[in-house]
């Protein structure tokens, strides 16, 4: 296993560049399928570099970028973090948006890459002059910040494009994303509501939380608690802003729970819903969503890591040039842990 | 020690990294020296060079690949400059499983593709029983640089793979029983059940089961089961038990629990994680699609007189050489718990097992 090849010189833009007579900055733009050329002398300068054996290669990359870290800031180029939150103030009082888009902004960084911030909806950019802005800019890779449950599509010619989405699986046609586990959060807190002694759980869920969101959480609420026949799945109840203290106290009276855990909902707003006697009879817990301090046991929410990750991943397809959507969509889950609460 | 050992396996290559000037340092010799003794040059006395390879071993030098980028570049990209290699093993390949071999060929042929795509060389280990043992591998891996590994869904029963993880950037296919703590990339079996049980339903069948392999349920945590509760939920279905079967045991016996659980439930519909499923509700003496329609769960390629779910390997083949480039990307080698897992979703295939209910 000796690796072979190693004796051989490697096959470079240059070479490619003599061979199709352009320049080397030719065969650049065309490796990176760019669409400031032609089609033909695209698909003709990609024919003689394979026809070469013209390979990437990684390693240079991951030096470039090593290289850059070093060097005074000049950036590589921009990065579109693109939200359909309502307006800029909306934006910055999301804890949730505000910091996926810091970290998401800091790794960027590090690669040196900047990261904009584009709003897109109504009274915002439309997708298509969104897609006309990124094109004019010369801005390839764009990252979905956990888009809202409403926005389930945007017509944008993603042929061009290198896409992330960060929770964005409401979306069709489909993304690749980076995700929460949050189908292993409901497992994990029923199992650590169970070990504390409380038999009957209920969730109450964000009134703005997606249903695909929802459903990941159901799923392993389901999958717990499938011991218990029937199965309640009106243990899941759907927070409405409207609705009166009466309701939150009707649905577990009749629901029999002495847990309840909230999943993107404020826990002392729901605890002052109750009477105090109430309240210290349920065992509460939370699945942070949106980063608010829950002041009881909970699974800490990820937007550190989702950031992070998702511009990792972003980069590494703009290197390679993976544009356009995949056939086959993927999501990746990070690992969600348990969190006691000390006061 | 076992706390050092620790330490190794914990050891984040972003932020801690030794240097050859620090194991200089440790050796009191010049970093120059250092460089000559760790490539092995002639110059440095063999009493010398082991002194100072054994100190770089013990403080934890390992060379840096985007070091080794750099000095392929001064070379002007010639001799000395090696693509990075990965290596995707697996123990299944070499079984006379015709079926096996068709799903890891597909996972082996994603990968391959990915990794050329992105510039990695990619070589392939083939465990079988007669084949070399972990130390021989080990030289192998090391001989041939490798900086990762791809655990290719191993079987269970067959040969471990077992090598110091550590050392590598590690990503597993299925495989959920191994090496705990690598980055898994899978089918998305809970999409797939969910899958399976809506098109059912939008078919017209109301009293779905779903049988799966046991030991499979086990590893993946229930994964298919997560995703027929949740399916049966959204679509208010009877709740009818699914049934567990053991993988590998006597195919008649199966068949006719099968048929047994169908009887006693009144199914119109099976899903099943068996390729065969056709031919197992037959030899349980059932017609399909007359008296009970079928889908497969792991659809390995359209077939017209199977419906079911196409579970996409070559993808999930793409993703897994994506993930490990991503690992080598960020210099993160070893293996950290817990850890994230990609999962690539099914697609819907049509077939004659299972015609709107009400044709049959």
């Amino acid at each position: 296993m000796d690796s072979p090849g190693s004796d051989h010189r490697r096959v470079t833009m240059s070479d490619v560049a003599a061979a199709a007579h352009v320049h080397k900055s030719t065969v650049s733009l065309a490796l990176r399928n760019q669409p400031k050329l032609s089609a033909a002398t695209g698909d003709r300068i990609r024919r003689i570099a394979a026809e070469l054996g013209y390979r990437p290669d990684p390693m240079l990359d991951l030096f470039n970028l090593y290289r850059r870290t070093l060097e005074p800031p000049r950036t590589l180029g921009a990065i579109a973090f693109v939200s359909d939150l309502s307006n800029p103030a909306a934006f910055a009082r999301s804890e949730r948006h505000e910091t996926i888009f810091a970290s998401a902004r800091e790794e960027a960084k590090r690669l040196n890459f900047t990261l904009e911030l584009f709003l897109v909806g109504p009274g915002q950019l439309s997708p298509a002059r969104l897609a006309h802005v990124l094109e004019a800019r010369g801005i390839t890779g764009i990252l979905l910040g956990a888009l809202s449950p409403v926005t389930r599509s945007l017509d944008i010619d993603w042929k061009q494009f290198c896409v992330v989405g960060i929770e964005s699986m409401q979306l069709e046609p489909p993304v690749d994303n980076i995700s929460t586990d949050y189908c292993h959060a409901a497992r994990l807190v029923v199992r650590e509501l169970r070990q504390s002694g409380r038999k009957s759980v209920g969730f109450v869920v964000a009134e703005d939380l997606g249903h695909e969101i929802e459903g990941q959480l159901r799923a392993g609420y389901l999958v717990e608690c499938r011991a218990q026949t029937p199965v309640r799945a009106a243990s899941f109840w759907r927070l409405d802003q409207d609705a009166g203290t009466g309701s939150l106290r009707q649905w577990i009276t009749t629901q029999k729970l002495d847990a309840v855990v909230g999943c993107g909902v404020d826990i002392p707003e729901l605890r002052a819903r109750l009477s105090a006697r109430e309240a210290r009879r349920i065992g509460w817990a939370s699945i942070d969503i949106r980063g608010a301090q829950s002041k009881c046991p909970r699974v800490p929410a990820l937007h550190h890591d989702l950031g992070r990750r998702a511009i990792e991943l972003l980069i590494m397809r703009l290197q390679n040039n993976l544009r356009g959507l995949p056939s086959n969509p993927a999501t990746t889950l990070l690992p969600v842990e348990w969190s006691e609460y000390r006061a | 020690m076992a706390a050092a050992d620790h330490s190794r396996i914990q050891r984040n290559y972003d932020t801690v990294r030794v240097t050859i000037k620090q194991v200089a340092e440790a050796a009191k010799v010049h970093y120059s020296t250092v460089s000559k003794a760790l490539r092995g040059s002639g110059r440095i006395p063999v009493a010398t060079r082991t002194r100072i390879q054994r100190i770089a071993e013990q403080i934890g030098y390992h060379k840096d690949p985007v070091m080794l980028a750099l000095a392929a570049q001064r070379t002007r990209c010639s001799a000395l400059h090696r693509e990075p290699r990965i290596v995707f093993a697996t123990n299944r390949w070499s079984t006379d499983d015709v079926y096996n071999i068709a799903f890891m060929r597909k996972f082996a042929d994603g990968v391959r593709h990915q990794t050329e795509l992105m510039g990695y060389a990619c070589d392939l280990l083939l465990l079988d029983n007669e084949g070399p043992g972990p130390a021989e591998i080990e030289r192998r891996l090391d001989a041939a640089r490798t900086d990762g590994i791809i655990v290719g869904a191993f079987d269970p029963q067959l040969r471990r793979l077992e090598v110091d993880w550590s050392r590598y950037a590690v990503v597993k296919i299925d495989s959920a029983f191994m090496v705990p703590g690598a980055t898994l990339v899978a089918n998305d079996q809970m999409q797939i059940a969910r899958t399976a049980f809506h098109n059912a339903y939008r078919l017209g069948y109301r009293r779905i089961g779903m049988t799966v392999g046991r030991a499979e349920e086990q590893t993946t945590q229930d994964l298919y089961s997560a995703g027929c509760y949740l399916a049966r939920d959204e679509l208010a279905l009877p709740s009818i038990p699914i049934l567990y079967c053991r993988e590998g045991y006597n195919y008649a016996v199966t068949a006719h629990r099968v048929a047994e659980w169908v009887r006693a439930h009144r199914l119109q519909i099976v899903l099943s994680t068996w390729g065969s499923v056709r031919e197992l509700l037959r030899v349980g003496g059932l017609q399909v699609p007359r008296e009970i329609a079928c889908m497969c769960l792991c659809l390995n390629d359209p077939d017209p007189a199977l419906a079911g779910v196409i579970q996409h390997h070559f993808v999930v083949g793409q993703k897994a050489a994506e993930a490990l480039a991503l690992l080598i990307m960020r210099r993160k080698r070893g293996l950290t718990s817990p850890s994230a897992a990609t999962y690539v979703a099914g697609s819907w295939q049509d077939g004659t097992s299972a015609p709107p209910c009400g044709t049959r």
